[in-house]
């Protein structure tokens, strides 16, 4: 049975318009989010591994070789196995860097970009031999298929409708950021296709040829030959070769690095491909014995790499042939697209960007499309060019090994990436070199001269006879023990023998994680603004403005942004995001270029500190023994502080804030990240003043501080204590603890209120008396007045009602004054410290008697004022003479009838210190220290609420002074007792 | 939320798995042991089950492995 050409080129055209439509429908979002990112799809976009080799060739390969074929899937399985240690690290690197390829890798750890050239361009000469392969297998498939010699023209056709394929889907976003949603769908869907074609034909051979598993066992036990023929390969000196082949090619190949790391959806999507790939593979690799013994089976006469046709045509089924063909075109396909899309990147970044940066008028994001563009169709005619130049002169699985040892060239360097931080870029470089040229010796010149091109082998044949006769190995072992060992020699002499350049330390501290030093210097621009300036000089202002921007978004940062920390960050983030764009060495150069750091390297505390737990935070899962507990602690100790109750401020030796927990972000509304970093002077008002002045404060360690936050007062108590190192002379900064006290002065302002009224109500019956006397005075003059008395007498009856009247409103206005709560300078919620005037306190004492004589128990006392007129203090009137009023009503209620009480003042420095002076009962000395706290009376139930005097000291305190008990005073009769309460408290004009 | 520090690490992964599985796969595919399982008269199966065993061993030793990377919000762009 044959096919005819014509159905099977719409074939493949009918195949690649249906993958153009699952891309499509990816890019544009109609297949969910949710599939495109599944950790499966992800694996089966991985399955790009398996190529036209793997799914024609390996049953070529498992004739000639056995069970060796196998060794191609399970190097995979080894090196996914070291996922944790292998593949997550350079995960990391590539997406926290934004690298796209093993140059872009290499470029950046080594800080060169002769590395990356040179990388670029040995991948460039490994690929190409496995892109002629694919084009090769599909001519080829065709030819079986139609069992004639197809034109060449279809390879040519073919060739340019995937270039238009990997245009549309792998080169179509402005930004390379951008993950290709469409194409990591095709690429599973490919994978799936060539998956179920290539089991469909195994199926086909199990039941169609055999009738079962039993009867290919009986095939199989009849001829013994053919399963000793497939065990013999795994004893054969090649294995162990080919297994770390496979294994490097399983992450280094252009197009596994592309899809493992630089589209990667979610990273932690590696952990389900680490197994879920090789159990891909192993569904591929099962069918091939199958496949194979049926074909022996059947003897059938196509060559063996093509047996998976043959059986599909033995079938005489037209459809599954074509079934077997558009598998085949899958493979192949996939494989083109991702491999030039990969290399693409790689060459302008590494090629075409550094010979020649694009004019910044330009639009650099449609300068790097259609560069990528270009290379894309450049790197498919190479493939096609080599195609024909090599024609038939090599096997599938040959062709495909060439490249695998090309890339195993990369080894040692991704040692030094990953574990190796003393290896330099003259190591990398000198290795590489070295590998590359025993590559070339030992495997492409032999290609060359068995192609004619070449008359001598250059040794190679009798070095390869040598080494077969010494240790049994093949050509693959040859080449790949003598490039590795050259380059590993290499690179390891070269390293060490040569000094890494800052840059290299810094790059290699990165990948290694083991540096815990934020990168030292400040950005010299300012402001974002003067970032998007200075980079519109290289980039364009599009480009610099687009950039800019999404550094900050990625950041989270705001454009006014001045933090000189923050602006550090945004510098690396944007490196980093121009790595993506134009790959790392040019991102370096323009950001050094453009925005340069400040000469003198400086590192704040808070900068250390930060980067050092967000390192931590990265390497969490990583620690383990001691350095996990120790972390766990870390952990607990910054839990303990975050969630303090209290404000707690950490600032540096320079001021800059470096913690800033929960409380203090609810009290102020400054968020932790606003304020880390930021100098204590700059942070928002009234911060900046309340911790700068108290900083500035060397003298107290506690103070009491009002604020206006917003329409409201608060008021707050500041701790200070210093952080010092005693290993070290420096300082270690402060630290500041802020309690919220705006609760406890309201509350206290209640009670004050509250106790004025209860004064009030003690008052009352005095009060009734004494309003009761003019009355009385009043009603007697008016009913003596009579229409006969003269003129005069009536004028003095009308002055003594007069007088009368006077006394009652005086006394009136003393009780309304008393009561209210002082608004005049003060709030509902306590005393408003900016509002406080000079008072004269010898009118206040006055007006305090005045009250206090209404009580009738303190009639019979007599009250003596004895301040001068010149005694002012700066405070509240209405709240200091509460205070008086408190302290003299506790002197009547201790004193006797007949007892004086008496009021002076003294000068103490800028203090006046206010005497009250009474001879009562006094205070023993055991309860002294209690009576101050609240609810604290010696009064009889009923007598007091034992708020006066907590409540005088309060008030004393909020004034900034201070109330206490002084030595007993002499009496009179020469004896001392009684009690003299000390209200010491600021003079007008020295306080605010 | 914190845990005492005599806990194990968050991630609850154990790199000694790792190490494990490359111990076990060094053994069946380079060593000796190949030649046992590649010997006449052994199930011509034999070598794909003693794969499935690695690729077991992997998806257990895995377990409770993350990905750590800085900024990142675990969804695609």
């Amino acid at each position: 049975m044959s096919l005819e050409l014509g159905p099977l080129f719409a074939a493949i055209v009918a195949y690649l318009t249906l993958l153009f439509l699952v891309a499509y429908a990816g890019d544009r979002g109609w297949l969910p989010e949710r599939l495109i990112a599944h950790p499966l799809t992800y694996t089966l976009s991985l399955g790009v591994y398996a190529t036209s080799w793997t799914y024609y060739g390996s049953v070529g390969f498992a004739q000639s070789q056995g069970y060796l074929f196998l060794t191609i899937y399970l190097g995979v399985t080894v090196a996914f196995a070291l996922t944790p240690i292998l593949l997550a690290p350079i995960l990391r690197l590539t997406r926290e860097y934004q690298l796209h390829s093993p140059a872009d890798l290499f470029a950046f750890r080594y800080r060169s970009q002769a590395a990356g050239v040179l990388v670029t361009l040995f991948m460039l000469a490994g690929a190409l031999p496995y892109i002629a392969l694919q084009i090769r297998a599909v001519t080829e498939s065709l030819g079986i298929l139609t069992q004639e010699a197809p034109p060449r023209v279809l390879a040519l056709g073919f060739c340019v409708t995937l270039t238009v394929f990997a245009i549309l889907f792998g080169a179509r976003h402005v930004s390379p950021r951008e993950k290709h949603l469409g194409l990591v769908g095709a690429i599973a869907f490919e994978s799936l296709v060539k998956l179920a074609a290539l089991l469909g034909v195994a199926g086909y051979a199990l039941f169609g040829v055999f009738d079962g598993p039993t009867g290919m066992q009986t095939w199989l036990d009849a001829n013994p030959e053919a399963l000793r023929a497939m065990t013999r390969g795994a004893l054969e000196g090649e294995w162990f070769t080919l297994l770390v082949l496979a294994f490097a090619a399983s992450f280094l190949l252009p197009r596994q690095f592309h899809m493992l790391f630089a589209e990667s959806l979610r990273p932690n999507a590696l952990r389900t491909a680490a197994w879920a790939l090789p159990l891909f593979l192993l569904l591929l690799a099962i069918a091939v014995p199958p496949v194979l013994w049926a074909a022996q089976a059947a003897a059938l006469p196509t060559p063996p790499d093509y047996h998976v046709l043959g059986i599909a045509l033995h079938s005489g089924e037209p459809w599954l042939a074509l079934v077997a063909f558009i598998g085949g075109v899958s493979a192949a396909s996939a494989m083109l697209i991702v491999t030039t899309l990969a290399l693409s990147s790689m060459c302008l970044n590494h090629l075409l960007l550094p010979a020649s940066y694009p004019d910044p008028q330009l639009n650099v994001y449609r300068w790097v499309l259609w560069g990528r563009r270009l290379l894309i169709a450049l790197i498919v005619a190479a493939g096609y060019g080599f195609t024909l130049l090599l024609e038939k002169h090599e096997g599938l699985v040959q062709l495909g090994l060439l490249s695998f040892v090309a890339v195993a060239q990369f080894l040692p360097g991704i040692v030094g990436v990953i574990y190796w931080p003393r290896a330099t870029r003259a190591g990398f470089i000198g290795g590489l070199v070295g590998g590359a040229g025993v590559w070339v010796w030992a495997l492409i010149l032999p290609l060359l001269h068995n192609a004619g091109l070449t008359l001598h082998d250059f040794g190679v044949g009798a070095a390869l006879a040598e080494w077969q006769t010494m240790t049994g190995g093949g050509k693959w072992s040859f080449a790949t023990f003598w490039s590795l060992a050259m380059n590993a020699t290499l690179f390891a002499t070269l390293s060490l023998a040569t000094r890494p350049s800052a840059a290299e330390v810094e790059a290699a501290g990165a990948c290694c994680r083991n540096s815990l030093l934020p990168p030292m210097g400040f950005v010299e621009a300012a402001t974002p603004a003067q970032f998007v300036n200075q980079l519109s000089r290289i980039l364009g202002a599009d480009t610099a403005q687009l950039e800019v921007h999404n550094a900050l978004a990625d950041l989270g940062l705001d454009p006014g942004e001045t933090r000189p920390s923050e602006l550090r960050r945004l510098r690396d983030r944007i490196e980093r995001n121009l790595s993506g764009l134009i790959g790392p060495q040019l991102a370096r150069m323009v950001v050094e270029q453009r925005l340069a750091l400040s000469g003198a390297p400086n590192r704040t505390l808070a900068d250390t500190m930060r980067f050092m737990e967000d390192k931590l935070e990265q390497s969490r899962s990583q620690l383990r023994g001691l350095a996990a507990e120790l972390d766990q602690l870390r952990r607990y100790h910054r839990e303990v502080l975050q969630h303090l109750p209290l404000g707690a401020v950490a600032v540096g030796a320079g001021r800059e804030v470096v913690l800033w927990n929960n409380a203090i972000s609810d009290i102020s509304g400054i968020s932790r990240f606003q304020a880390l970093s930021q100098p204590v002077d700059t942070l928002p008002e009234p911060w900046d003043g309340l911790l700068g002045d108290f900083l500035d404060d060397a003298d107290s360690e506690r103070v009491k501080r009002q604020v206006r936050i917003g329409q409201q007062q608060r008021w707050f108590t500041l701790h200070k204590a210093s952080i010092s190192d005693e290993r070290e002379d420096d300082t270690g900064g402060e630290v500041i603890l802020i309690e919220d006290l705006t609760g406890v002065q309201t509350l206290e302002a209640e009670l004050a209120h509250s106790e004025r009224l209860a004064s009030i109500g003690r008052l009352a019956a005095g009060v009734a008396h004494e309003i009761g006397n003019p009355l009385t005075g009043i009603s007697s003059t008016a009913q003596l007045m009579s229409p006969d008395d003269g003129p005069d007498a009536i004028r003095e009856s009308a002055d003594m009602i007069v007088e009368q009247s006077r006394r009652i409103r005086d006394i009136v206005q003393t009780l309304v004054n008393f009561a209210h709560a002082g608004r005049t300078a003060s709030t509902d919620r306590g005393p408003d410290l900016n509002a406080f005037r000079p008072v004269a306190m010898t009118g206040c004492v006055d007006e305090a008697m005045r009250l206090v004589s209404l009580s009738r128990d303190a009639k019979q006392i007599e009250f003596r004022n004895h301040v001068d007129t010149g005694v002012r203090v700066q405070g509240d009137r209405q709240r200091l003479c509460q205070v008086l009023v408190n302290l003299l009503s506790n002197a009547a209620d201790a004193s006797q009838p007949g007892d004086q009480v008496e009021i002076s003042a003294d000068a103490d420095a800028d203090h006046w210190v206010l005497r009250v002076r009474d001879h009562g009962h006094g205070i023993p000395d055991d309860i002294r220290e209690h009576i101050f706290e609240p609810f604290f009376t010696t009064k009889d139930p009923g007598q007091g609420t034992g708020l006066g005097l907590p409540l005088a000291f309060s008030i004393v305190r909020d004034h900034g002074g201070s109330l206490s008990i002084g030595d007993p005073p002499v009496a009179p009769d020469g004896n001392a007792r009684g009690i003299e309460f000390r209200i010491r408290l600021p003079a007008a004009g020295l306080t605010s | 939320m914190w845990r005492s520090p005599s806990s194990t690490p968050q991630s609850g992964f154990h790199y000694d798995r790792v190490v494990l599985v490359l111990l076990a796969s060094l053994l069946a595919l380079s060593t000796p042991v190949v030649a046992w399982w590649s010997r006449d008269g052994v199930a011509w199966y034999l070598p794909y089950l003693i794969w499935l065993g690695l690729i077991a061993m992997i998806a257990l030793a895995l377990r409770g492995f993350r990905v750590d990377i800085e900024d990142e919000d675990d969804n695609p762009r």
